[in-house]
């Protein structure tokens, strides 16, 4: 019998129960840089602009946000916060998109 | 690692949104695990997790000074990370079709033994019926592949998927029940192509 004559028996649900029995991946460890970035936007706005400056170098852009945005999240009130959101985002676009 | 406890993450989750820079690093470190799982269990293609899981984290950071408490921590964060993955998700178009060369040996094998109604969950190679699973998976809407997932390859429950979602559950149960029956019509059209 040809395979397209063969009527089909596919079963989810039995695949679905041996599938269950694979073992869970592991998650990774929090990677160093973003533990290291939230911790220091979380408290100190200089260091964070100074880790900022070594590390939005070799992080992807999406890493860059969550530099930009916690600041501002943690400390919304805070006018010397904006100030140095402002800044950091200031040297941010002149490290990325500087030609 | 075990789930966060809701009771410890609600107040640290308070601490982090007042600016307490240990709060902030435990609740990252206390929810990493969390949203590896689901992010992973949902990256789009060509996507890195990592990317993904600060987009969460920021959505999350940004969002803390609305969190009431109406539904526990992990919960409403795990519904920022499902959709934010979704939203992802929606722009990858689903593969339109699967061939039995995109399968390994072992997955092939597994697809065998199903097709001919032979095989018994205990008797398949158990990590190559988790591949085989995601391969299928992929030919459904982002949507239904996240709910099959959920149910079917994680065990997770009905209610939790309710949280998550803020889909009721007879909704879900109709929903899982229309995305097994599509998966099966997809795998049978592909099969009567004669590409599986």
């Amino acid at each position: 019998m040809k395979p397209n004559e063969q009527k089909p028996n596919f079963d989810w649900d039995t695949l679905a129960r041996a599938a269950r029995r694979a073992p869970s991946p592991e998650a990774p460890p929090v990677p160093y840089a973003l533990a290291t970035c939230v911790r220091a936007l979380a408290h100190d706005q200089r260091s964070a602009e100074g880790l900022l400056s070594s590390w939005c170098l070799r992080a992807a852009f999406a890493s860059i946000a969550i530099a930009l945005i916690l600041p501002f999240a943690l400390h919304s009130n805070s006018d010397a916060a904006l100030a140095a959101n402002s800044e950091i985002e200031s040297q941010i676009n002149e490290l990325v998109f500087a030609p | 690692m075990p789930p966060p406890e809701e009771d410890d993450l609600a107040p640290l989750a308070a601490r982090a949104s007042s600016g307490d820079e240990a709060a902030a690093r435990e609740l990252v470190e206390r929810l990493h695990p969390l949203l590896w799982r689901i992010v992973h269990a949902h990256l789009p293609r060509r996507t890195d997790a990592g990317d993904l899981i600060q987009e969460v984290l920021v959505k999350m950071f940004t969002r803390l000074p609305q969190f009431r408490g109406d539904s526990a921590f992990t919960h409403w964060v795990s519904r920022i990370a499902v959709t934010t993955c979704l939203d992802r998700l929606k722009h990858e178009r689903r593969r339109p079709e699967l061939r039995r060369a995109d399968l390994n040996e072992h997955e092939s094998q597994v697809f065998e033994q199903l097709i001919h109604g032979t095989a018994q969950p205990d008797a398949l190679d158990a990590v190559a019926s988790r591949d085989l699973a995601t391969h299928l998976l992929d030919l459904l809407p982002s949507e239904d592949r996240a709910l099959l997932r959920w149910l079917d390859l994680d065990g997770d429950s009905i209610a939790d998927i309710a949280a998550r979602t803020g889909l009721g559950e007879s909704a879900i149960k109709m929903r899982a029940s229309r995305a097994r029956q599509k998966l099966r019509a997809q795998v049978e059209a592909l099969r009567a192509k004669g590409l599986l």
